[in-house]
């Protein structure tokens, strides 16, 4: 019997062999990739398998370490995921939301806000591939790695190790024995921990001579860069066409940085425009009235940061907020804020 | 996009689909498209208003001379041609040296400030490219190109505009614009001299990168000796970067069904300077031999030296001296090339044509010498004219890694010194440490390879025919270490290739 045109042809058998060389890649991939002590490997598996999310925070480090989900839950009754990840930036946080209301009926949208990651005009590559590696969807992996990082960003899609390879006898163990699906414990760094649901409080506080600074300068003219704007609108409109509620937030930072930053109520200004604009809640936490969040020094990790005793304050407030629905506690301006409810931070 | 990166060879495999399942007649607008790309990709798109307009430039005076049957106006119209070409890569490329000589003649009291212009890409290997093509248009050699958007494709050709090779349009136009149908052979050989460049830049070159990197930076605790270790060590880093880089690029264009020129011949296994330079960035050496030293060869001027020298010193001596003026020419050129310095002019121009003039006035007597002391051509001998050439060749490139001429020469005097530290132990120490046995595995296998090849090479044998005579299940395990070598070394920190900067 004569064979079918397509099997004898040269270009079938040099697809083949492209193939062989692709499954190749896959199993050096797949004994090789750096990820044991991935943190987003761990929180977005957990954001995959665990139950149902109402409340969903995401954003960067100032998510996952101010937002207590077991406190909240604990508090509210409402099911909460953290899906904070290092360095997340606003196109990060588009198409991470995608994913987590594919999997999940998510009612309520909390969106990092903090002015530090809404000044930069593009995402880098480590906060894109922390997210694409784990992601589900192939064709959002794809899309979002492939948009920041160009055809090198596809290629690291499928190939992880790529850009997270570590070709060493460790790794090699870690991918043999099976510890590579159970190892989590050391996911975090020494003086943190990883609490579940996505939340990596830390322990330390900052100590007694510390100087509080900029961690960037704010530029009135422009609060906000147009990248960010690019993808905060994409944002709103994904919640508005799949009826989520969306709440701009920004977790408290100290009123040293702050206000070496400069130009702070410029910005919320002009966050405020923005919801104002699209109909949305604005939580401003650097604007919480005295006795609702009383944070000092201690409550801080570093100069942008809370540690676990200011998230768990933080956290309670939060609770209340989305308990009570009550959003009458904030100040009408910074200049207010730190003349009646000031944390100590300024020198 | 570099070259040796997997997003690059994704680019490829989009280029090499749509190449051959379109039309055949859409080919070289599927390679004008991979041009435009990968040059925006690499290269601020405004400056390709630089490589268009040299393109256009030439087009029209090419169009010129078929039009024209006046032979003085045809030169005019060359000159002119000629002028705007090179003078763009002489403004864009050596304004600095003229610049800087200025300042250190006046003692910088000029307002001359160094510039720093927007570049385009790989401007020092097009340029030679089109001046070529007009030349050869000139001289009747090329076929007349008599669509623009063509002439363009062929000289953005993306593999090599990052560091050549130089192509000749009299040589591979023709076969660049024919129809190219997907050849299984051709194609898999082309992959395999992609990952190929790929084991050599990312598995030796860069690997090898810190330990060059922690001697070159600290010249004044090292013995001469380790110094020599150093810079040699960097002959290896600099090999492997560049000819992994053509590797590459001719890799690509194999696959795309083009059989480009060469640029490496296993250099180090040279035995003369001379024959160095014949195997080392061989299309630049030929480019300027064709078209820098023979016209001034040929030219009335240096014929009537000829006569001259001949007259006085007889016919043996007499037709060198102009040879070696023309020589010095070229060698001169190819220091200019290398960049905006008198590092270049000194290291790579005139210590190379110093050596091979040597070479040839001494010649005579260096046989004689060894006839006498009965020295026989054997293997001992071998080796000592290949290290010594090597020497030679790592003494020129000091010039060329150094930081400028003042740092050349210090380096050199170092090189000299009998005190320091006699070891470079605590380098490699920390070299392997950084390395660990996982990437020492990779890159001393690499290396072996390496020197397997290029010795094939040298006998002339082409290293991928001999690895088809392997039995398919070795070929394919030699595959998955190769595999696996380019990927362990993808996450290593490296440099771009060098000659991406020219």
């Amino acid at each position: 019997m004569k064979k079918p045109a397509l099997f004898s042809s040269e270009k079938f058998i040099f697809a083949l062999k492209c193939l062989a060389v692709a499954a190749i890649m896959c199993i050096i991939n797949f004994f090789f990739k750096g990820d044991v002590e991935s943190l987003t490997r761990a929180t977005l598996s957990e954001m995959y398998t665990d139950g149902p999310i109402d409340v969903l925070f995401i954003g960067a480090s100032h998510t996952y370490r101010s937002y207590d989900p077991a406190a909240i839950e604990a508090a509210t009754g409402l099911n909460v995921y953290n899906a904070g990840s290092a360095l997340q930036q606003m196109q990060g946080s588009y198409y991470l939301l995608q994913e987590a209301a594919e999997n999940s009926d998510i009612d309520t949208v909390v969106l990092d806000i903090t002015y530090t990651m809404q000044l930069l005009e593009g995402t880098g590559e480590r906060q894109t591939v922390i997210l694409t590696d784990y992601m589900k969807n192939p064709l959002r992996r794809v899309i979002y790695a492939g948009s920041v990082l160009g055809p090198e960003g596809i290629t690291g899609t499928i190939w992880p190790c790529l850009h997270n390879g570590v070709f060493n006898q460790e790794n090699l163990r870690h991918h043999l024995t099976g510890d590579y699906k159970k190892d989590y414990a050391s996911i975090v760094f020494a003086e943190e921990g990883y609490h579940g649901q996505g939340y990596v409080p830390d322990y330390l506080t900052v100590p007694e001579d510390f100087t509080f600074t900029r961690a960037t300068e704010i530029n009135p003219a422009h609060p906000i860069s147009d990248f960010t704007m690019k993808y905060l609108k994409k944002v709103i409109a994904y919640c508005k066409k799949h009826g989520l509620r969306l709440i701009l937030a920004d977790p408290p930072m100290p009123d040293g940085t702050l206000v070496t930053a400069g130009h702070f109520q410029e910005y919320i200004d002009a966050v405020g425009g923005i919801a104002e604009e699209n109909d949305l809640e604005y939580w401003e936490f650097n604007l919480a009235k005295d006795g609702l969040l009383d944070l000092d020094r201690g409550d801080f990790y570093d100069e942008t940061h809370l540690n676990i005793y200011g998230a768990e304050k933080f956290s309670a407030l939060v609770s209340d907020i989305l308990a009570s629905g009550n959003t009458d506690i904030f100040y009408d301006s910074y200049a207010e804020k730190l003349e009646k409810n000031p944390d100590g931070t300024l020198e | 996009m570099e070259l040796a990166t997997f997003g690059y060879l994704l680019f490829l495999a989009v280029s090499l689909f749509l190449y051959f399942c379109l039309p055949a007649r859409f080919q070289w607008i599927v390679i004008l498209a991979d041009n435009l790309i990968f040059y925006c990709l690499n290269a601020e798109p405004v400056t390709l208003l630089y490589l268009g307009g040299s393109v256009l430039t030439v087009y029209f005076a090419t169009l010129f001379f078929q039009k024209s049957t006046n032979p003085s106006r045809k030169k005019i119209v060359l000159l002119l041609a000629l002028l705007l070409c090179a003078g763009l890569l002489f403004v864009l490329k050596y304004s600095n040296l003229f610049i800087n000589t200025v300042r250190y003649f006046t003692g910088e009291t000029t307002s001359l400030q160094p510039v720093s212009w927007l570049l385009p890409l790989a401007i020092s290997f097009y340029s030679l490219t089109l001046i070529s093509y007009l030349l050869d248009c000139y001289w009747g050699i090329a076929a007349f190109q008599s669509n623009p958007l063509k002439l363009f494709a062929f000289i953005s050709f993306f593999p090599l505009m990052v560091s050549g090779p130089i192509q000749r349009y009299a040589k591979v136009g023709e076969e660049f614009f024919r129809e190219h149908s997907f050849d299984y052979a051709r194609v898999t050989e082309g992959m395999k001299r992609i990952a190929w460049g790929m084991v050599k830049k990312l598995a030796v070159s860069n690997r090898l990168s810190p330990l060059v990197s922690s001697i070159w930076n600290d010249p004044g605790s090292y013995h001469g000796l380790m110094i020599w270790a150093g810079i040699l060590l960097y002959l290896l880093q600099l090999y492997t970067d560049f000819s992994g880089c053509m590797d590459i690029a001719l890799g690509t264009a194999q696959c795309f069904g083009l059989a480009l020129e060469e640029n490496f011949e296993a250099p180090f296994l040279s035995k003369t300077t001379q024959e160095f330079w014949q195997r080392w960035h061989i299309t630049l050496g030929k480019w300027l031999r064709d078209y820098i030293m023979n016209p001034i060869l040929k030219s009335a001027g240096m014929q009537k030296l000829m006569t001259r020298c001949v007259g006085r010193f007889g016919k043996k001596k007499g037709k060198k001296i102009p040879l070696l003026l023309s020589m010095l020419v070229l060698w001169l050129c190819m220091g200019l090339w290398h960049g905006d310095s008198w590092k270049y002019i000194l290291g790579e121009g005139f210590w190379f044509w110093l050596v091979i003039a040597l070479g040839q006035i001494f010649g005579p007597a260096f046989q004689k010498w060894k006839t006498a002391l009965h020295i026989k051509d054997n293997l001992a001998f071998r080796a000592f004219q290949v290290v010594r050439t090597n020497l030679i060749f790592a003494f020129g490139m000091i010039f060329f890694k150094a930081a400028s001429l003042p740092d050349a020469f210090s380096r050199i005097g170092a090189m000299f010194r009998l005190t320091g530290n006699a070891a470079v132990s605590p380098a490699v120490k920390a070299w392997t440490d950084q390395m660990g046995i996982s990437g020492l595995a990779v890159f001393f296998p690499a290396l072996l390879l390496l020197v397997i090849a290029d010795v094939l090479i040298y006998r002339k044998q082409n290293p991928f025919e001999v690895l088809k005579k392997l039995h398919p299940v070795l070929r394919w395990c030699l595959y998955a270490i190769l595999i696996y070598f380019i990927m362990s070394s993808y996450v290593i920190e490296g440099e771009g290739f060098a000659y991406a900067r020219f």
